[in-house]
């Protein structure tokens, strides 16, 4: 289906000042038809659950500034699309950013990275260790034990249990 | 045993019975007819003829054929990443005069919606027979609400008046008839020596009024528990989907509760619970039949399977709390979780799951 296509048949039923305002977004970011039925779909759940029409969702100011910021419109599409995710998921985005916070906590430097599992779902983080010599590594892992033994890595694998 | 009392409250009586020609003088024929003599009836020589239409007006129309093609199938839940408990289905029936929001029907059955009661119980009996004949050390659990409702049709078809006996007769199967009906006017008037449960799926009112359209209330369903523990039955409970909806807690803790109060420890076989889960096809049918569906609008996210769940902290939450209701009032019941990753069921139970057959073996002594 093509841009023009989704936009007919998913908006048909909306309210014309709705319509004009995805169509200002659509012609500003240009998003792929995959993009934009994803961006439809939020907006029609946000519908759903909230009792919140799209025009009034469309109307957030955050989702404005990135509108009128510089940048690519793919660069722009991606921080916009980031911000209208957050919308249509409040508790997931939330706990993302919780969990983003205390990674930032466990700053072990360059050479560790912890990478929660894509959507939490797993429950599994990935700890990648990079070092050149047993010393280096011998200090990262020193450092991920004085953050082991301070609680912060069980508070991540907290936020990663239950919400 | 009780008599036959006909206090069911959800009877879905057809717009029109279709019989494929050559099956008019079958058992089950006969007593769809005299059980809905005001339905027209018509023979059809060609039900592939059937195959297209509309979902919803599909479901208000019986068709009564022969089946084609095996009946007894592996549960489809054991699929990649998913935890099994080596579950056996057995298909009489395709589609469901109900019509619940989630139900993956309407995806699966999208190219062939007929509502299809098969005449021919016999035959799929005796795949069966052959199968728990062959495997005589083995204990079988075998459930028929895989592709219908198991008795949402019963009313009419009476075909729990072929299955009860033929299970009451078997020492190594144990049936499951998998419900969200109170049709159990024809189970309570026979004996299943223990080798049949009945199972409810089940949400509080609230989540029923959102999600389960045409199904029976839920205190129907909890009378009709009482009626086939009264007649001799097992009970099983499946709190699946699990349904978040404002008070979902509250709603799932007093549900809990009301079960402990219809059904006495001892005849409780199982409790299951299971997350809402939605193909992304399943999404885009329910998207368009019901785009206003707050069941869409919840935060899911795809899984190992491909399916749409709640985020896994949300629904390990879920899961948990449901737990924690089950052990204060159903402690003697065993609770397992339906295609969940084994990560979750550690999360969940502290453990890993049993291997397969040692949960479908726990699950099949009860």
């Amino acid at each position: 289906m093509t841009r023009d296509d989704l936009l007919a048949v998913r908006t048909a039923m909306w309210a014309a000042d709705a319509r004009a305002a995805l169509a200002v977004v659509v012609d500003a970011l240009k998003p792929s038809p995959r993009h934009l039925a994803d961006i439809l779909d939020w907006l029609d759940d946000i519908t759903a659950r909230d009792g919140i029409a799209p025009r009034t969702t469309l109307g957030d100011p955050e989702l404005h500034r990135i509108l009128a910021s510089g940048g690519s419109a793919p660069e722009r599409l991606k921080r916009w699309k980031e911000r209208l995710r957050r919308l249509r998921y409040p508790r997931l985005a939330a706990r993302e950013r919780a969990i983003g916070a205390q990674l930032r906590a466990i700053d072990c430097g360059p050479s560790v990275t912890i990478t929660p599992p894509p959507a939490l779902e797993g429950g599994t983080a990935t700890v990648t260790i990079r070092a050149r010599s047993a010393a280096e590594l011998a200090t990262v892992l020193e450092r991920l034990r004085e953050h082991l033994d301070r609680g912060d890595i069980a508070r991540l694998f907290d936020l990663l249990d239950e919400a | 045993m009780q008599a036959r009392d006909a206090t069911t409250t959800v009877v879905i009586l057809p717009e029109e019975i279709l019989i494929e020609r050559g099956c008019e003088e079958t058992a089950m024929v006969r007593r769809c007819r005299d059980r809905a003599p005001g339905v027209p009836v018509r023979i059809v020589d060609d039900r592939d003829a059937l195959r297209d239409g509309d979902f919803a007006a599909a479901k208000r129309r019986l068709v009564l054929a022969r089946r084609r093609g095996t009946a007894l199938e592996h549960c489809p839940a054991g699929t990649r990443g998913m935890a099994c408990c080596n579950y056996l289905v057995l298909t009489f029936a395709s589609n469901c005069p109900m019509d619940c929001r989630y139900c993956f029907l309407q995806e699966y059955l999208a190219d062939n919606p007929a509502l299809t009661a098969y005449v021919d119980p016999e035959t799929a009996l005796a795949e069966v027979g052959d199968l728990l004949d062959r495997h005589p050390e083995r204990q079988f659990r075998i459930g028929t609400g895989e592709l219908a409702d198991s008795l949402a049709l019963d009313p009419l078809t009476g075909l729990s008046l072929d299955l009860v006996p033929f299970f009451a007769a078997r020492r190594n199967a144990l049936l499951e008839l998998k419900t969200k009906t109170d049709a159990v006017d024809d189970l309570v008037t026979m004996d299943p020596r223990e080798r049949v449960v009945v199972s409810w799926s089940l949400a509080p009112e609230a989540a029923v009024a959102i999600a389960e359209h045409g199904t029976a209330s839920v205190a129907a369903r909890l009378g009709a528990m009482r009626r086939v523990v009264a007649a001799g039955y097992k009970v099983g409970v499946h709190f699946d989907p699990l349904l978040e909806h404002a008070g979902w807690e509250e709603g799932y803790r007093d549900l809990v509760h009301a079960v402990a109060s219809a059904v006495p420890p001892s005849r409780l076989a199982w409790v299951s619970m299971g997350a809402l889960r939605l193909s992304p096809a399943l999404r885009t049918v329910m998207r368009a039949r019901f785009p206003s569906t707050p069941l869409l609008a919840g935060e899911q996210v795809p899984g190992v399977d491909g399916k749409w769940r709640d985020f896994q902290p949300l629904r390990v939450r879920m899961y948990r709390t449901i737990r924690r209701f089950v052990a204060e009032a159903l402690p003697e019941g065993p609770l397992y979780l339906c295609m969940e990753t084994p990560d979750v069921w550690e999360r969940v139970f502290g453990a890993p799951p049993a291997r397969e057959q040692a949960l479908g073996a726990m699950l099949a002594a009860r």
